[in-house]
């Protein structure tokens, strides 16, 4: 069961009904039989859920033990809660670990097990209800269902947003009222992330995968298309999986924050990181950076746990160098970035562009939009080694005749289905830059129902009669649900 | 309250309109490419056969499309009396023959039941199920749904990983790629499956097998070879199923250049052991018995043609008569109304299959037809009197006594639309309209080439001498492409494509 299979649709439809009979006081109870039914149908895996269940069980316990101690002394309560966090946390660690060693933990112990679902996710979402009983932000959950809910709502559980105990828990347990508001905005958010998924991701990956499993027979120009499709391709599948959330949970009047704020608008890699996967990067930020110190401590210290953040970044994303390359070279372009400010905005006085003007602001767009593509070019390739290849025969290999002969219609995509790909961009571009200056869906929402309607049936049956899916299509799993 | 009523009522309104809009689109989408046209057809068979009034239909064939090709109910009604119907289709693999005869029975009840167990041996062996998913698909999408539908579904979906339950429960999900080939014929669904008159009979009206097979030899003493595993499961499930029903089932093979003794073997043993009988007309005594021919009467190495369908069905209605005992109602006014356009189709065999030139031009004039005709090259050496006469006799008012360079004729559904002679020299289009204005047609005649367009593609042989295109405007179909030449021995020699 997928989030987008017909399977899922049931189940939620299902959910959504009897959830809206119970009492208010039980609907939460529902949410949860839900949850568990959806973790195993999703997985039909009784050792991952023993897995799931475990660390939930150490972090519930773990949570009342460190409220327990909250008057304690530190030391005391900096060992608890590592003893915990080490605990429920042993599984992903263990994962990394392993992957970062190559299987040398595996061929060590002979142990090995296939990771749970929405492992990377979920242990990140306990770390951080231990680490906010911690630092005295929240009181822990007595009722162990309620515990239960919180941490596999299925919504969030294969992909995130990560959620914050503070904001979510509440909202899982007050019952929420049939609102015709909710559900008109859940079916948005569903039609936009169904569109995202098969018209943009899964159609540019079409021509990414062909051009990287075959690289590098196709250079030059053909990987600098593969690379900006893929910034495309990543973008969206990640997102349509956030909106699918978003959009699910609404449906039952639940309001998860959003991932992503048009990460591609943003005008420096430090401001791409508050707008791209928006609840890790403030989680890194809450549970890595700030106890690290953050830029409490001098520059040189602040550069140095930057780093540290992102190399943890980089080994979440995937055990191994290439993630760790990744992480760390966005923590570089944050430090160069810092460092030569100075430097870039004496340019653009030089060459008058005025500072916050429409050309300045694209100017720094496309540089953003350029180094981040370098870094997804090592993340998307086979290792870093080739990732480095790619990005080199971009720079060396000059092939432009490609874009204008029809060289490009060999990768999978035909000229039908380019002009589709193309116009489904310029949608989510103009779609953006809409959402950018004015809040879209108010404005949309008082338009004519018969604006609303064709609009709505033209999205749908778009969706079904162009997107990629179906016999002949290997059904495409969600991108980041591999993290 | 007011506004509750009116959000479930906009909630309601929306969802069946999206209901209508998706079965609207699905009708469109769905795969036709075996719908319209007598040859091969599969939708309009399965949608002919629920129009059928029920239980009035005394035997079913079921099969491959060696089955489709070789039995033809009107042939079997006119010679004796007996009413049948052709659920064969392509690749047909005995899992589909298994629940179309379940599906069928809810309707008719048939004396007799006449398998082709072609694809019962291994046939297509990359395949899960014997046969290509595409042509499950045709045979299984036009089933009614009901549990005989739900269960087929399942069976599949379960042998063949690649296939998805939801994509058969909604088949526009599986269609929907078709978007980029979408054609004429996708927007006359429903004209197009009111089109089985044949009742799921294919007649191929040409022999293009280009060369003799021999036929099979019994030799019992070289032993068998098994059926495919899954295949014989609902193989046997068929012979359950008839034995249930009191229907008498008869195995039977068409004539195809693989088939092989072994096989006939097996099916001879099988057939012993539960008390059924084989018809195999691959076999030499059988052949010789009919006076079967595997030229003249295949359309090609796999498929009986027009002349040898009427053969096989003759012979298959002896034995069901004689042997069998299955007897027919009367006149079945099903069949009556039929009849006529089954001549027609034996008129355009007849026009496909001769060989004389004057007879040939003598039977373009119907108002079945379209017919363009240009000429290429010196045609002067081709033009007997007796073809002159033929072509005055059907209209063309052209004074071929002036010896004219090149000339063209366009004839739309029996009348001239337009003719008229070239100076060989001027290569202009000569361009009109047929079918209502919904299609075209661009003739060019001179001494160096012949065109003749329809919608844009080429059908003239290009041929030095009088090259003749026939097209069938209902069916939308190239019917025949001819040219009367002067062949390598010197004589005047009409050849089709």
């Amino acid at each position: 069961m997928t989030y987008t299979s017909l399977q899922y649709g049931i189940f939620v439809l299902f959910t959504l009904f009897l959830y809206y009979i119970f009492p208010k006081k039980a609907r939460f109870l529902v949410l949860l039989a839900g949850s568990i039914c959806f973790y195993y149908f999703a997985t039909k895996d009784l050792v991952m859920m023993a897995l799931f269940g475990g660390s939930i069980l150490i972090s519930y316990i773990g949570g009342l033990v460190l409220y327990t101690l909250r008057d304690r002394e530190k030391g005391l309560r900096i060992l608890v809660l590592w003893g915990f966090l080490l605990a429920g946390g042993v599984p992903l660690f263990w994962y990394k670990a392993d992957a970062f060693l190559n299987g040398y933990l595996t061929d060590l112990t002979g142990f090995s097990f296939v990771i749970p679902l929405g492992l990377s996710y979920y242990t990140l979402q306990m770390i951080a209800y231990l680490a906010d009983i911690y630092y005295g932000k929240i009181q822990p959950q007595k009722g162990l269902l309620k515990y239960l809910l919180f941490m596999s709502f299925f919504p969030q559980i294969l992909q995130g947003p990560i959620p914050r105990y503070k904001e979510l828990m509440p909202q899982l347990l007050q019952g929420n009222k049939l609102s015709y508001l909710n559900i008109t905005r859940g079916f948005q958010l569903i039609i936009w992330g169904f569109f995202l998924k098969y018209m943009i991701a899964d159609k540019a990956g079409i021509v990414v995968d062909a051009l990287y499993d075959s690289f590098p027979l196709y250079g030059g120009c053909y990987m600098l298309v593969a690379a900006v499709l893929y910034s495309i391709q990543l973008y969206a599948d990640f997102s349509a999986c956030t909106i699918l959330s978003l959009g699910v949970a609404e449906l039952f009047g639940i309001h998860l924050q959003d991932n992503f704020a048009h990460p591609y608008f943003a005008t420096s890699i430090q401001n791409f990181w508050k707008r791209w996967h928006i609840s890790l990067s403030s989680w890194l930020r809450d549970y890595i950076y700030i106890p690290l110190g953050g830029n409490r401590h001098g520059v040189i210290r602040k550069y140095l746990n930057m780093v540290i953040t992102f190399a943890i970044s980089g080994i979440w994303h995937g055990g191994g160098i290439k993630f760790l390359v990744w992480g760390l070279l966005h923590g570089v372009y944050q430090i160069l970035g810092a460092l030569t400010y100075g430097v870039r905005e004496a340019i653009y006085r030089f060459i008058r562009v005025e500072k916050g003007s429409a050309t300045y602001r694209l100017l720094k767009m496309f540089g953003t939009f350029l180094l981040v593509t370098i870094g997804w070019v090592i993340f998307r390739a086979e290792s870093l080694e080739q990732g480095l290849q790619v990005l080199q025969s971009i720079a060396t290999i000059h092939n432009p005749w490609i874009f204008t002969g029809e060289y490009l219609l060999n990768f999978g995509l035909e000229w039908k289905d380019m002009v589709v790909l193309l116009l489904s961009c310029m949608t989510l571009l103009g779609v953006s830059i809409a959402q950018e200056h004015m809040k879209l869906r108010e404005w949309f929402a008082t338009q004519h129902l018969i604006l609303r309607w064709t609009i709505y049936f033209v999205a749908i049956f778009a969706i079904i009669l162009l997107g990629t899916y179906g016999y002949g299509y290997d059904a495409a799993a969600f991108l980041y649900g591999e993290f | 309250m007011k506004k509750k009523i009116e959000n479930i009522s906009k909630v309601l309104v929306f969802v069946v309109v999206f209901v209508l809009l998706f079965l609207a689109v699905t009708q469109v989408f769905v795969d036709k490419s075996m719908v319209k046209t007598d040859d091969w057809p599969t939708t309009s068979t399965m949608a002919g056969f629920y129009d059928m009034e029920e239980n009035t239909v005394d035997v079913i064939f079921l099969g491959s499309s060696h089955a489709f090709a070789a039995f033809n109910p009107q042939e079997l009604y006119n010679e004796y009396g007996l009413t049948s119907y052709n659920l064969g289709s392509g690749q047909q693999n005995m899992l589909v023959s298994y629940y179309w005869l379940e599906e069928a029975l809810k309707y008719q009840s048939p004396q007799a039941v006449v398998l082709d167990c072609m694809v019962a041996f291994p046939y297509e062996t990359e395949e899960v199920l014997n046969s290509s998913e595409e042509n499950i698909r045709k045979a299984i999408d036009p089933m009614k749904f009901s549990s005989t539908k739900w269960n087929a579904i399942q069976d599949i979906c379960s042998y063949d990983s690649e296939q998805t339950i939801t994509s058969y429960l909604f088949p526009l999900l599986r269609y929907h790629e078709r978007w980029k080939e979408l054609d004429e014929d996708d927007f006359s669904y429903s004209e197009l499956v009111q089109s089985n008159e044949l009742k799921g009979y294919s007649a191929l009206k040409v022999n293009t097998n280009p060369e003799r097979f021999a036929p099979v030899y019994t030799d019992e003493t070289i032993g068998e070879v098994p059926f495919d595993p899954i295949q014989e499961k609902y193989l046997e499930k068929i012979v359950s199923l008839c034995k249930e029903n009191g229907i008498q089932l008869v195995l039977t093979r068409t004539p195809y250049y693989t088939a092989t003794t072994k096989e006939y073997n097996r099916l001879v043993s099988f057939a012993q052991e539960n008390g059924l009988i084989v018809v195999d007309y691959n076999l030499r005594q059988t052949q010789l018995l009919i006076d079967y021919d595997n030229v003249s009467d295949q359309y090609d190495l796999e498929h009986a043609n027009l002349q040898g369908a009427t053969k096989i069905t003759d012979y298959m209605g002896e034995i069901l008569t004689t042997e069998l005992g299955v007897t027919g109602d009367g006149v079945d006014e099903q069949y009556e109304v039929t009849k006529e356009y089954y001549l027609e189709k034996q008129t355009d065999a007849i026009l496909r299959n001769s060989y004389d030139p004057a007879e040939f031009i003598s039977l373009l004039q119907n108002e079945r037809y379209d017919v363009f005709i240009t000429t290429m090259g010196d045609y002067s050496t081709v033009l007997t009197d007796e073809i002159i006469t033929a072509l005055q006799g059907i209209g063309v008012d052209i004074d071929f006594s002036t010896s004219p360079k090149a000339f063209y004729v366009a004839m739309l559904e029996g009348t001239i639309d337009q003719c008229g002679t070239l100076n060989g020299l001027d290569e202009t289009e000569i361009t009109g309209v047929m079918r209502d204005g919904y299609s075209n047609y661009s003739l060019v005649a001179s001494e160096r080439v012949s065109h003749i367009y329809i919608d844009d593609t080429e059908y003239s042989r290009i041929t030095e001498g009088i090259n003749i295109v026939v097209y069938n405007p209902e069916e939308r179909k190239v019917l025949d492409q001819a040219v009367i030449l002067l062949n390598e021995d010197g004589e005047i020699e009409l050849s089709h494509q």
